[in-house]
């Protein structure tokens, strides 16, 4: 899946020196429409982010990660706290395969619903496991005299987010 | 019988809205390029002959090596004193000091407790997470505005406008449907 902002792709449709199909009912008034032009679009796009990927020129990159049922939108030295105990221990780095979505300023490459494993790479370091403050969990049963208090604290693991990179051009 | 359980239990409970909040922090980029352990020093207190420092003896004698081993920038102090209850004393880097009374745990519970003070980076322990993540770097593509992707040549429209204001319909409504099946119907 590919999006490009709207400004892209009118400076690529004006570089393609085609009228560009602007609504259907036009189609039906019988203009004479080029059959090839959303191939050659497609490919035009494809080139120019491929160029961004390949020379390193885009932006800070952001991406949408999957982790213990939940989504995070992260960036380069982001820090995320995840409700759980993870196996790692503190200082080590991880590599998050599960990518919703990775993007610059200029284009957005969405999964479906995963993007592949060898074309975006994120990594984390694991730099705090914690818990949270303790709270109460209260038991009542009404007209008796049962009532429990248990005290419980939740796990965290604070993960640094090391960088975000493409490893790949996108249409390979 | 009612249990005072939910998925947000932080809200539910009203002993928690006293308690301070925090917002992880982004410290020094600790993490980025590595990693520095925010525990300092690790004091243990406790009497060579009382009772209630037996766990904590067993666990002097078999488990310390391994921690200084896995914590090679951490101080490791071992304090005897006549008749005390033994207690552990972790200090961080960022000056943050924690207290902790090791009376009634036995060898397992020191190793959970004593690992959990080697992975903390140091802060009051009442304190509640507010935020799940933290970034210091803006938005990357522009905060979201009801204009954002919409048509352009709405700008040019003279407001007030009869074409924008109108409601949008999704779906024919049923005026509109019941006139449809006026016209489908056969007449009789």
């Amino acid at each position: 899946m590919l999006r490009v902002l709207p400004s892209v792709a009118r400076s690529l449709a004006s570089s393609l020196s085609v009228r560009p199909l602007t609504s259907k009912a036009q189609a039906v008034t019988g203009e004479i429409v080029d059959q090839n032009r959303e191939s050659r679009v497609i490919k035009t796009v494809l080139g120019a982010v491929n160029d961004q990927i390949e020379k390193g020129t885009h932006s800070r990159l952001f991406a949408v990660i999957y982790l213990h049922g939940k989504q995070f939108k992260v960036t380069a030295e982001d820090i995320i706290a995840v409700n759980t105990v993870m196996p790692v221990g503190i200082g080590e780095t991880i590599r998050l395969n599960k990518i919703l979505l990775a993007a610059s300023t200029d284009f957005t490459l969405i999964g479906r619903p995963l993007l592949d494993q060898d074309l975006v790479r994120v990594y984390a370091t694991v730099i705090e496991r914690t818990l949270g403050h303790e709270y109460r969990i209260f038991k009542f049963r009404q007209r008796t005299r049962y009532q429990r208090s248990y005290f419980y604290r939740q796990n965290y693991t604070m993960l640094r987010i090391n960088g975000i990179e493409i490893a790949r051009p996108i249409d390979q | 019988m009612l249990w005072i359980i939910s998925e947000n239990r932080a809200e539910c409970s009203t002993m928690n809205h006293y308690k301070p909040g925090f917002f992880l922090k982004e410290g020094f980029n600790n993490g980025m390029l590595q990693h520095v352990p925010s525990l300092a020093r690790l004091t243990f207190k406790f009497c060579k002959s009382h009772g209630s420092s037996r766990f904590m003896r067993e666990y002097i004698e078999s488990e310390i090596m391994d921690l200084a081993r896995q914590c090679p920038t951490a101080v490791i102090y071992l304090k005897p004193r006549r008749h005390r209850d033994p207690v552990v004393v972790a200090e961080y880097i960022n000056g943050h000091k924690e207290e902790l009374r090791c009376n009634p745990f036995s060898k397992q519970e020191l190793i959970r407790w004593i690992n959990l003070m080697t992975t903390t980076s140091g802060r009051p322990s009442n304190q509640k997470l507010l935020k799940y993540s933290a970034t210091s770097s803006i938005s990357i593509q522009g905060p979201w505005n009801p204009w954002v992707y919409k048509p352009t040549e709405e700008n040019l429209e003279e407001l007030p406008s009869e074409r924008l204001s109108a409601a949008k319909a999704t779906y024919p409504t049923a005026t509109e449907r019941v006139l449809d099946m006026v016209k489908t119907s056969q007449p009789r």
